[in-house]
């Protein structure tokens, strides 16, 4: 079995498939289906882990890959969707910069992290690939919050961001005490919930939940 | 003994969030913040002279610690005292009505137990959870009032500081994986482990990892040029809740930067952190100078000074040494004592007054006599000037700057200083001084009129102005003599920092 997972590369091709599920979410024009690239995107995780668990026969890896995917997977979509639907938002996502563009930048995003990461930290472990690709998704989460502006798009930049620092902390550590992964998903979870009510408050203020509005405090 | 500290917040959030009427609940707060008052004594004094554990290493306090847990626990008991009063006031005006009260208090006292668990933290993950879970209480509490401002408020605050926190847990991933590679298998999490390895730990990846910290956590403590939230924030929060942003939690999310700091001496040498803090210092105070010269709201403009003084504990702890770190952490509990002072004594202003911008607050030393005077009072302590306690701390900064030969940060600070001494003074004195305006004297006039109701009124708020007295005149008495016990938990810290 773990000849079958060298041989066929199952685990570089999974983390690529995470990249692209980041890269792919500048070019989405619809709301759901950029909750769908997030779905996708953290099922991968998941899988992810599991792999590594089976190959590193750890067991507390395992727990961690059923942990990620019950929240990541599960929890998160089931509370985005009830989000989209609960703000009655327009379907499209308005970005500052036009598709084509951003899918450019993020592309830009890739190769310097990749040229910029030749030396320096190395892995030593399954994959050299992992946290030059965790970095990338961290910094197309970035990217995705900073030039949308819908407030629900800001949240899945950083649940983007979030997936991202979860592959590269579980590529420099192995996993970590599973109360610490435990305690890290909660708090992000906290945050989303957190983060989902005041999307309901922002609308029910400013009538849209269009960020620009959001000019009452300045100096 | 840390678990019942830990505990007694959090069994208190849980009751208030339950229990049925007003005087239930703010009888269950004042107790609880009596009590864990009391209780924090034991830990506090005995982990002076060496650092307890609990619960498998996980959580610990040492020295520094136990100086930063007084802080805080002072300023959560007199902010549990005011905020009876305040929060009380608001509900009998009808602002507020009872179940958002009884989520004020559970969400107060849950804010306290997550402030208390990024103190008392020796695993720094669960340093960054504790961390990450103040953002997520407080941005609550700062969107409060769910008003337009509050909302944008509460937004700003919870994205800006989650995006740093995650390129701060990168950063101590990468600590994780430097102490791995000391050992060649396991790393640790736990921060006394770490000390002990941290100068075998490779230079280049502590300096990279240094670096997303000191951003990441900088967020969080409100370091320019990533402070954008802090004005917002601190000044849409319900007045208590400001008081503990800026008293405690900028405190807190630099305890963590002093704690990377410290392994990071270890490894580089104490110049690289030490000229990062230093440039993070003093663009803090140049900005916050730059922005408290053009304010017309007052809470931002103390949510300004919160970021100024910040800077100067910045400057501190970056010129190192004895002196400088004495004098930064001998600044925190000095900016505890001022901050709060002035959030409760402009508290009472907003609630006479209905309003937060300085143009239209007139005269408030003569409607308001106690509160006035003493906001007065901590206007002076706050821009440093003598006898208050901020100029001894700054003074003792400034000292350790010229015994270094920092000259340039000597300059700097002290033109920064004089302009915000200028500025600061220039608001509140329009502020206390002057007519107040027909509408306010008027109502004060009928209430005279009414009979009995000035009596009633100093008996009800009795217990905020008694506190409010209190702090001014601790305020006096650090800035002329500093009590033995003090001298030496901050001698104690200094060592932990400086390493023994």
């Amino acid at each position: 079995m773990k000849n079958w997972f060298d041989l066929l590369y199952v685990i570089d091709f999974i983390s690529v498939g995470i990249l692209l599920t980041a890269v792919v979410m500048n070019a989405l024009k619809r709301l759901e289906s950029c909750v769908r690239a997030y779905i996708f995107n953290s099922w991968f995780l998941s899988i992810l882990i599991f792999f590594v668990a089976v190959k590193t026969g750890n067991p507390h890896l395992y727990v961690a890959a059923s942990l990620t995917l019950a929240t990541k997977g599960i929890l998160m979509p089931i509370f985005l969707s009830k989000m989209v639907r609960q703000i009655k938002a327009t379907h499209f996502v308005e970005p500052y910069l036009s598709n084509s563009l951003s899918l450019t930048i993020a592309g830009i995003l890739v190769a310097i992290v990749y040229t910029s990461l030749r030396e320096g930290i190395l892995v030593t472990g399954f994959s050299v690939h992992i946290l030059k690709i965790s970095i990338a998704v961290i910094l197309i989460g970035l990217f995705i919050m900073i030039t949308r502006r819908k407030a629900i798009t800001q949240v899945l930049g950083l649940l983007f961001m979030e997936n991202g620092l979860f592959l590269a902390g579980f590529s420099l550590t192995f996993g970590m005490p599973i109360i610490v992964e435990l305690g890290i998903l909660f708090d992000m979870l906290m945050g989303v919930i957190i983060l989902g009510v005041f999307i309901v408050q922002i609308r029910r203020n400013f009538s849209s939940v269009d960020l620009d509005s959001l000019t009452t405090l300045h100096d | 003994m840390i678990g019942i500290l830990l505990l007694i917040p959090l069994i208190t959030a849980v009751l208030c969030y339950f229990a049925k009427s007003r005087k239930c609940i703010e009888y269950i707060n004042l107790v609880s913040a009596a009590v864990l008052a009391i209780v924090s004594l034991f830990p506090i004094s005995t982990s002076l002279s060496t650092p307890i554990f609990f619960l498998e290493n996980m959580l610990f306090m040492d020295a520094l610690s136990s100086y930063i847990m007084s802080i805080l626990i002072f300023v959560s008991f007199v902010a549990a005292i005011y905020s009876v009063d305040y929060m009380g006031h608001e509900f009998d005006e009808g602002m507020i009505n009872i179940k958002e009260l009884r989520y004020f208090y559970a969400l107060l006292h849950l804010f306290i137990f997550t402030m208390t668990l990024s103190i008392a933290s020796n695993n720094i993950v669960i340093l960054w959870m504790a961390i990450e879970g103040t953002t997520v209480v407080s941005s609550l509490l700062v969107g409060f009032y769910k008003d337009r401002a509050s909302v944008e408020a509460a937004w700003k605050y919870i994205i800006l500081c989650t995006v740093s926190l995650i390129f701060g847990l990168f950063g101590i991933f990468i600590v994780y994986y430097a102490s791995a590679a000391v050992s060649g298998g396991e790393g640790t999490l736990n921060w006394t482990e770490l000390r002990d390895i941290a100068h075998s730990m490779n230079p280049k990846t502590m300096k990279l990892a240094l670096i997303f910290i000191l951003v990441g956590f900088g967020a969080k403590a409100g370091f320019a040029p990533i402070h954008n939230w802090l004005p917002d924030a601190h000044s849409q929060a319900p007045t208590p809740i400001s008081a503990l942003l800026s008293g405690v939690l900028i405190k807190c999310a630099f305890l963590g930067i002093i704690r990377f700091v410290i392994l990071g001496n270890e490894s580089l040498g104490t110049s690289y952190c030490g000229r990062l803090l230093l440039i993070f210092g003093l663009l803090s105070m140049g900005i916050a100078t730059a922005f408290i010269l053009l304010q017309n709201n007052y809470k931002r403009l103390l949510a300004y000074s919160s970021i100024e003084h910040i800077g100067i504990i910045a400057i501190g702890m970056g010129i190192g040494g004895f002196w400088g770190i004495y004098g930064s952490l001998l600044h925190m509990l000095n900016h505890s004592i001022v901050k709060p002072l002035l959030f409760f004594t402009t508290g009472w202003v907003r609630l006479k007054y209905h309003t937060t911008e300085i143009d239209k607050v007139k005269g408030a030393i003569t409607v308001l006599p106690v509160a006035g005077t003493v906001m007065l009072l901590g206007v002076f302590a706050l821009a440093g000037s003598p006898p208050f306690n901020i100029f001894l701390s700054e003074y003792t900064i400034l000292k350790a700057a010229v015994d270094k030969g920092n000259w340039v940060t000597f300059s700097l600070f002290i033109l920064f200083a004089t302009i915000t001494f200028g500025g600061v003074i220039r608001h509140f004195g329009s502020m206390a001084f002057g007519k107040p305006s027909i509408a306010i004297s008027l109502s004060a006039c009928c209430r005279t009129a009414q009979a009995g109701h000035e009596k009633e009124k100093w008996g009800e708020h009795r217990m905020s102005l008694i506190i409010i007295i209190v702090m001014a005149v601790i305020m006096l008495v650090l800035g002329l003599y500093i009590p033995g016990f003090l001298n030496e938990m901050l001698n104690n810290s200094v060592k932990v920092i400086t390493g023994d």
